[in-house]
């Protein structure tokens, strides 16, 4: 089955880095949406079936944190899974943000391998 | 720490994040030996952080390296036509994947800081010889272009500058 993933970054960069770092990857991808911050990435779950989202922390309008809390509020973030990437590396944030329901957490920089392997792990795909 | 080990630490984070993620492969330098400058137009870009401690961090870039290391983050081809804007994002990308993975070093796992968007400016010859005079920097070369990076803890109440490992 294809998983269609939503990216959210206020960096086109990223976006399009993330992109290709998908199709790098081994994972069965369909539609690839993008969000420049948090508020366009909950407009675009709710108009759009997507199964897992990789999200950037520091945004401008919304960040990846209060997104996380809103979908947390709306009961939506055990249907759809949030990996956050991001440059932070303290693991103070990192336990603040599985508390508050991230999945999974990409340190940039990162890999093909790294962004696969997360997004196998929160959505339990198996390789043969 | 001292002054030394900040400078390493720095020059070697930059010069890691640069070949991990844009694929270029920095060597160290020293303006002793004698770096052009000649014929480049730069920019600068600062980044903020707060938390644990507060300070910037700012990287000095050629606009031409800039349009290098957006093709090569895209992983596309140079192209010479896109406005110098459009480099920019990937410089204040650069310098912000560097701001993290420098924090985490200098001050280790545990510590939780907050980073600004980062902000980017031309500066002017001067501008930049004036700064690289009064600052510690690590510099390094990835072919031509020179790429000068400084990092400054601020004091939090005075909010005077301090530069590092003083």
């Amino acid at each position: 089955m294809p998983y269609n993933v939503l990216i959210v970054d206020d960096s086109k960069t990223i976006r399009s880095i993330i992109i290709k770092t998908l199709k790098l990857t081994k994972l069965d991808i369909g539609e690839i949406y993008e969000a420049a911050n948090g508020k366009e990435g909950l407009e675009c779950i709710q108009n759009h079936r997507v199964h897992v989202i990789l999200s950037d922390l520091n945004m401008p309008v919304m960040s990846g944190l209060e997104m996380v809390s809103t979908m947390a509020e709306d009961g939506i973030l055990n249907d759809i899974p949030v990996i956050v990437v991001s440059t932070d590396g303290s693991t103070r944030r990192i336990e603040e943000l599985k508390r508050k329901g991230v999945r999974e957490y990409i340190r940039k920089p990162f890999t093909p391998e790294g962004i696969g392997e997360a997004i196998d792990r929160v959505l339990g795909v198996k390789h043969e | 720490m001292s002054e030394n080990e900040y400078k390493d630490i720095t020059l070697r984070t930059v010069m890691e994040v640069l070949e991990q993620t844009a694929f270029v492969f920095p060597e160290p330098a020293d303006m002793i030996d004698g770096v052009s400058f000649d014929d480049l137009k730069f920019i600068m870009v600062t980044l903020g952080f707060t938390g644990d401690k507060q300070g910037r961090v700012k990287m000095i870039l050629a606009t031409d390296f800039c349009a290098e290391l957006a093709a090569n983050l895209l992983g596309e081809e140079l192209d010479e036509t896109l406005p110098e804007e459009n480099n920019y994002d990937s410089a204040k990308e650069m310098l912000n994947i560097i701001s993290g993975q420098l924090l985490t070093r200098i001050f280790g796992d545990e510590a939780l800081f907050s980073l600004s968007a980062p902000d980017v400016e031309p500066i002017a010859s001067e501008k930049l010889f004036s700064l690289i005079d009064s600052a510690d920097y690590a510099l390094c070369m990835v072919d031509e272009y020179p790429v000068i990076t400084m990092f400054a803890l601020e004091e939090a109440r005075s909010n005077e500058h301090q530069s590092i490992g003083s």
